[in-house]
């Protein structure tokens, strides 16, 4: 081999390093593929999370917590619902002792969460694009944050 | 003040919820939670009716809630070395987004502190309460509970701002040997009168917890048990209060503070009589480092001495200066130390510590 070649293979290699290293990831809402969700703004999101009633169609809109990972949690608590995960938890426990209104299910295991929103047309969830894109039993209803 | 039946009920009701979990529908929610606290208690006078110098308790609090759609249903039973007792049982009706009309035994809207924390010790920074919203067992001078309608509502305003609306009436406790016994559910006597309570709160951000508010009491307090109050020849009180209240968060602040006068219109077999007091408490906590809250609270209550109403509840604590510390560990628990210079009426004033642990589960 040449080389210039190998200068060039080293140049494509680096690349393509390159290219990984910055992809951007994204976190997206997501319901169940026959959902007929197709719209809740951020506002109407953090209200779901934090056990606020919001309604489609009259049925109240559940939001469920994938906590399969620590990124993808950090990441919730940051752009959902604006808060520490401290913070948060206490403000659940509140709103149950206040309300009576049941924390959001938590589902460690993907298989559990595709379930859920297959078993409620009603409820949504936020996974990484790549996973959405992967599973037919999803619909995607839009970028909550993309970042490195 | 305790029963030994609700036990039985409450247990059931949980337990079937949580066998029934599997073969709820899609829309079923339900929640079962356990706040527990133990710790010492020492002060530093024994009076001979009054607080013991030495006290441990431990108190198991068991909440459960079940939501299907608009019905709600919700459960708050405590058992400690103290008592047993059916706090809460409500059931309730989600007419909109922002509205629900409860049913059954709750706590009364008109006292803040009790409507954000509940038995939830947990979630309470500080061990000890404020005067006027101790519960009725605890030397509570204005009632905590009642049985009756509740209803609650949200009104959205400009921007992002709610107006808040809390409103209840029900049977009132009865004044028994130096405590308000609320009613009931499972043991109901006849003798309670009514009672009637409000809540007006101003929140300037809907998703957020700061708010201000005026609240409004008024019940009318049978004399059931109370040697003293035969004494004085009492049959009934007709009790108002009015106040207000400041709940606020600013960074690692949280300021916590009511003012609010109780007038008591004493109804004797000879006469009747009005008395009134003012109290109120300014508590600050400041977090720092994120897992640990220092606290402190300021509480003052005048015509202690010239209050016939109070001489029925000689052992309650109406002043007290606090200071205290917080610490959170592993998410669901936390170790509290207080340290406070407290007044009773019978009592005098005497310096109380108090040691706590709290904890969430699951």
């Amino acid at each position: 081999m040449s080389p210039a070649r190998v200068l060039l293979f080293a140049c494509m290699g680096i690349m393509l390093c390159l290219e990984v290293l910055g992809a951007e990831r994204k976190v997206v809402l997501v319901a169940g593929a026959t959902s007929p969700l197709h719209d809740l703004d951020s506002l109407e999101l953090r209200k779901i999370y934090l056990g606020f009633t919001v309604r489609r169609d009259g049925q109240s809109v559940k939001g469920l917590r994938n906590t399969a990972d620590k990124d993808l949690n950090r990441i919730f608590l940051q752009a959902v619902v604006a808060m520490s995960e401290k913070s948060y938890r206490r403000r659940l426990l509140s709103l149950t002792l206040r309300q009576g209104i049941p924390r959001p299910s938590e589902y460690d295991k993907p298989d559990n969460l595709l379930d859920a929103l297959s078993d409620d047309p009603y409820s949504v969830t936020y996974m990484w694009d790549d996973a959405a894109a992967h599973s037919p039993d999803v619909k995607t209803l839009r970028v909550l944050w993309q970042g490195n | 003040m305790a029963t030994d039946i609700p036990n039985w009920i409450f247990l059931t009701l949980a337990l079937m919820a949580l066998f029934n979990a599997p073969q709820a529908r899609p829309e079923a929610q339900h929640e079962l939670l356990f706040f527990l606290s133990a710790g010492p208690t020492y002060h530093d006078v024994a009076p001979d009716d009054g607080p013991e110098d030495y006290e441990f308790f431990f108190d198991v609090d068991i909440l459960y809630s079940y939501v299907n759609d608009r019905f709600r249903l919700l459960g708050e039973y405590i058992a400690s070395t103290h008592e047993l007792e059916l706090e809460r049982l409500q059931l309730g009706w989600q007419g909109g987004e922002k509205s629900i009309g409860w049913l059954g035994r709750f706590h009364v809207p008109s006292r803040h502190w009790n409507a954000i924390y509940h038995h939830g010790q947990f979630l309470q920074t500080t061990i000890s309460r404020p005067f006027l919203e101790q519960f009725e067992d605890d030397g509570g001078v204005v009632p905590t509970h009642s049985t009756g309608l509740l209803f609650e509502t949200a009104h959205k305003l400009e921007h992002t701002a709610d107006l808040r609306a809390a409103f209840s009436f029900g049977a009132a406790p009865i004044i028994d040997d130096s405590e308000l016994k609320p009613f009931d559910l499972l043991d109901p006597g006849s003798s309670n009168r009514a009672i009637a309570d409000m809540r007006l709160a101003y929140l300037p951000d809907q998703l957020d917890e700061n708010q201000l508010g005026l609240v409004l009491h008024w019940s009318d307090l049978e004399v059931d048990g109370s040697h003293t109050a035969r004494q004085q020849g009492l049959r009934r009180v007709e009790q108002v209060s009015f106040g207000v209240y400041l709940d606020w968060r600013w960074r690692e602040w949280r300021f916590l503070s009511s003012v609010a006068p109780v007038i008591n219109r004493m109804k004797r077999q000879t006469h009747n009589q009005t008395d009134a007091f003012l109290s109120g408490y300014f508590q600050a906590e400041h977090e720092f480092r994120h897992d640990w809250t220092v606290f402190g609270r300021l509480e003052q209550t005048n015509n202690t001495s010239s209050s016939d109403y109070l001489e029925l509840f000689p052992h309650s604590v109406t002043d007290r200066q606090m200071l205290g510390l917080r610490f959170d560990l592993a998410m669901q628990h936390a170790l509290s130390l207080e340290v406070s210079r407290a007044q009773t009426p019978s009592d005098g004033d005497f310096e109380q510590y108090l040691l706590q642990w709290s904890a969430v589960f699951p």
